[in-house]
């Protein structure tokens, strides 16, 4: 049925609503939609923001793919990003489920502890990137200091200049800055779930470790689906957090994917390269996200 | 429901209506009769005095030119790549801004500043031009032809620990000797090794043409670092990174807290430490040498933009910027070394900046080649890596860098 055909009352009432949803498609039209066409096309060209650009066809593309004296980290970046992922998502995860677990019983002070562990997620990435950089120094960080007390020894970890540990450290620092996002989105799901499975449970004589697992577990799984596409797709785009400990001069072993994305546009002024980059990341996550939905249950059968 | 679609398209007109008014009353301000009146994009001072020091500035550039009004506009440093290249898209350029060095051959080769060669003649005093610094000079051409005007430049110097060494080293067997002397494992590390990364690489020229090497040959095709002074210079580092262990140097304000005894920094390092750390009893040298002193610079560069409407006014105004009595303000705005010489005369009681002005004349300009961002970022810092890591020799990641590094060239040049 066209629109014209539809009767009057109808008629109003689409235009009603599209005009209230306009602003909005307006501003995805300008600041997504429009871009992403123009980063497309960008892609296929050389191109520094300066002289106009340049068509070279699939070359960014190619090069990245099999060039490694031009293009020394891409393969190197996605370990590193998918590394990171690895660390961050299943850790957050667990933990604040944990902690979303702990807050529903019925504790002293239960809402100042929700508070403390949601103030994190409201702090910029940058002042928690900072404060955490002091706290990893190795002469004077307070976690070398709290270890050597343990220990009993001088203990000088280098936990972000380590090639081996700095990706940890960074990781470390984002679960513990994520976590009471998570933990909120879980402990409402938790008040979810109906009292009487608890119940029903009980009488047939489950412990608590059984309620938790045929029970609580199960009833979360749409949550915990939810929470798994989300943060895998914003821990795959870190940026910021990086970007703070390295002081934008990454090692190899802390050069994740967007960073680069940033040192071809802005640093090496190559627009095109940072483009195709884009592209390869969004085609990942799109896969990724595929796989998800194909192969993780989201709901309890 | 009539009446309340009128209302609703006059309500969404209106704020069209406002949105083009506000943007007409800017454009308004703009083209005053009388007065001329240009923008200009500066770095946001890191000093808190610094918008006051411009000021003073702006009152002196008044009283020369009544008939130019100058509009300064803050951005911050690390965002100025991002914001030009915006305005550059988006048409919106200012008349004139800094520029880093680094970026100048692109601006250049892509049309976006004017050739100040050709605007000069239009000038009615003619510009004092030959008593830059060299390495400032070379960083304004293009081609050989002025296309940025010096602001400021910066060069490194060893500073020293005074405490902890009373006579500082001028050579490179001096610095080791000094290093094994003051190294005392697990509190005090010798010398503040460059880091294997894109800042540390920034250092790795000061060395290597102290000790009779250059990065890159005159036709700005092949690099020449892989040579014998490269692998000295690097193995000097590994030397020296001996007896500086990595969690002492990568530690926040070592030197500062009395525990690293040398550290390499411009001048910006003296306004941080006579803020934050008044006591550190410090002092400045020379960056030793191995066959002659060199040191690494970078400078931060004004240029016009060719969408000017005023382009003879803008110039006006940097060329301000670069005589003598403004710098002697501006370089305690921005903290770096003035980029004519004689001008030590205004820092006469000054004994570091003493030392950071000789250090000037020694200073060694990067190649202002396309791709050389990178390969500093990228090829030089491996090879620094490899080397201080001890997986390859200095010579063969070196050799490694300049292959990796020849064909980067050879790309950009395309």
């Amino acid at each position: 049925m066209s629109f014209l055909s539809l009767p009057l009352r109808k008629k109003r009432e689409y235009i009603w609503a599209f005009l209230f949803v306009s602003p909005v498609l307006l501003y995805a039209l300008v600041f997504i939609f429009i871009p992403m066409v123009i980063a497309f096309v960008s892609s296929f060209t050389r191109w520094d923001m300066i002289s106009p650009p340049k068509w070279v066809g699939l070359k960014n593309y190619i090069g990245l793919f099999t060039d490694r004296v031009t293009y020394p980290y891409f393969w190197k970046s996605l370990w590193v990003t998918v590394k990171y992922v690895l660390l961050v998502v299943p850790c957050s995860l667990v933990l604040s489920l944990f902690l979303a677990f702990m807050l529903s019983e019925k504790i002293k002070g239960r809402s100042i502890f929700r508070t403390l562990y949601f103030l994190p997620v409201i702090t910029s990435a940058v002042a928690v990137g900072v404060v955490w950089k002091a706290i990893y120094d190795p002469q004077v960080g307070i976690l070398n200091k709290i270890l050597s007390v343990i220990f009993h020894k001088n203990i000088t970890i280098n936990w972000i200049y380590n090639p081996k540990l700095a990706i940890i450290s960074i990781a470390l620092v984002t679960v513990w800055q994520g976590l009471g996002y998570y933990t909120v989105i879980y402990s409402a799901a938790l008040t979810n779930i109906p009292k009487s499975l608890y119940e029903a449970a009980e009488i047939d004589g489950a412990n608590k470790w059984q309620q938790f697992w045929y029970v609580t577990f199960p009833m979360l799984y749409p949550t915990t689906f939810f929470l798994l596409v989300t943060s895998v797709i914003s821990t795959f785009q870190v940026f910021d957090m990086i970007y703070i400990f390295t002081n934008g001069y990454p090692t190899p072993e802390t050069m994740v994917f967007t960073l680069q994305i940033y040192k071809y546009a802005f640093v090496y002024n190559n627009m095109g390269v940072a483009c195709a980059l884009s592209y390869i990341l969004f085609l990942i996550m799109i896969v990724i996200t595929w796989l998800q939905f194909k192969f993780v249950p989201q709901h309890y059968e | 429901m009539k009446k309340s679609m009128l209302k609703f398209v006059i309500l969404f007109s209106l704020i069209i209506l406002f949105i083009s008014c506000s943007k007409k009353t800017q454009n308004g301000e703009k083209s005053d009769k009388k007065k001329i009146t240009i923008t200009f994009w500066a770095y946001e001072p890191t000093e808190i005095n610094g918008r006051e020091l411009y000021k003073k500035i702006l009152d002196m550039f008044y009283k020369k030119y009544p008939e130019i009004r100058v509009k300064i506009v803050y951005i911050t440093k690390d965002g100025s790549k991002e914001k030009l290249r915006s305005a550059i898209v988006t048409n919106s350029l200012p008349d004139c801004s800094y520029l880093d060095y680094a970026s100048l051959p692109s601006y250049a080769k892509g049309n976006t500043i004017y050739n100040l060669e050709e605007l000069f003649p239009r000038l009615k005093e003619k510009p004092i031009l030959d008593d830059f610094y060299k390495g400032v000079e070379t960083l304004c051409k293009y081609k050989n032809k002025f296309y940025a005007l010096p602001l400021s430049q910066q060069c490194v110097a060893l500073f020293y620990n005074k405490d902890l060494i009373k006579k500082p080293p001028k050579t490179w067997d001096e610095m080791i000797k000094i290093a094994k002397k003051i190294y005392k494992p697990g509190k005090i590390a010798a010398f503040d090794v460059p880091q294997p990364n894109g800042w540390g690489a920034w250092f790795f020229p000061a060395f290597l043409y102290s000790a009779g090497g250059k990065l890159i040959d005159e036709s700005g095709k092949k690099v020449l670092f892989n040579s014998e002074a490269g692998v000295k210079a690097l193995n000097l580092w590994k030397e020296l990174l001996k007896y500086s262990p990595k969690d002492i140097i990568y530690s926040a304000y070592a030197f500062e807290s009395g525990k690293i005894s040398m550290e390499l920094s411009g001048r910006w390092e003296i306004m941080k430490i006579e803020a934050n750390f008044p006591n550190l009893n410090y002092g400045i040298t020379l960056v030793p040498k191995d066959k002659k002193y060199a040191t690494n610079m970078g400078a931060d560069l004004l240029v016009v933009y060719k969408s000017s409407k005023h382009p003879i006014a803008a110039l006006k105004f940097i060329y301000f910027l670069t005589t003598p009595e403004v710098q002697r303000i501006v370089q305690d705005i921005v903290g770096g070394l003035p980029i004519r010489k004689g001008l030590e005369k205004y820092w006469k009681d000054d004994e570091k900046m003493q030392i950071f002005l000789k250090q000037a004349e020694y200073a060694v300009p990067p190649p202002s080649v396309p791709g050389w961002a990178k390969i500093n970022d990228v090829v030089i810092a491996d090879a620094i890596r490899e080397v201080l890591d001890g997986k390859l020799s200095a010579q063969e990641a070196l050799n490694k860098a300049a292959e990796r590094a020849n064909k980067i060239l050879q790309e950009e040049a395309e």
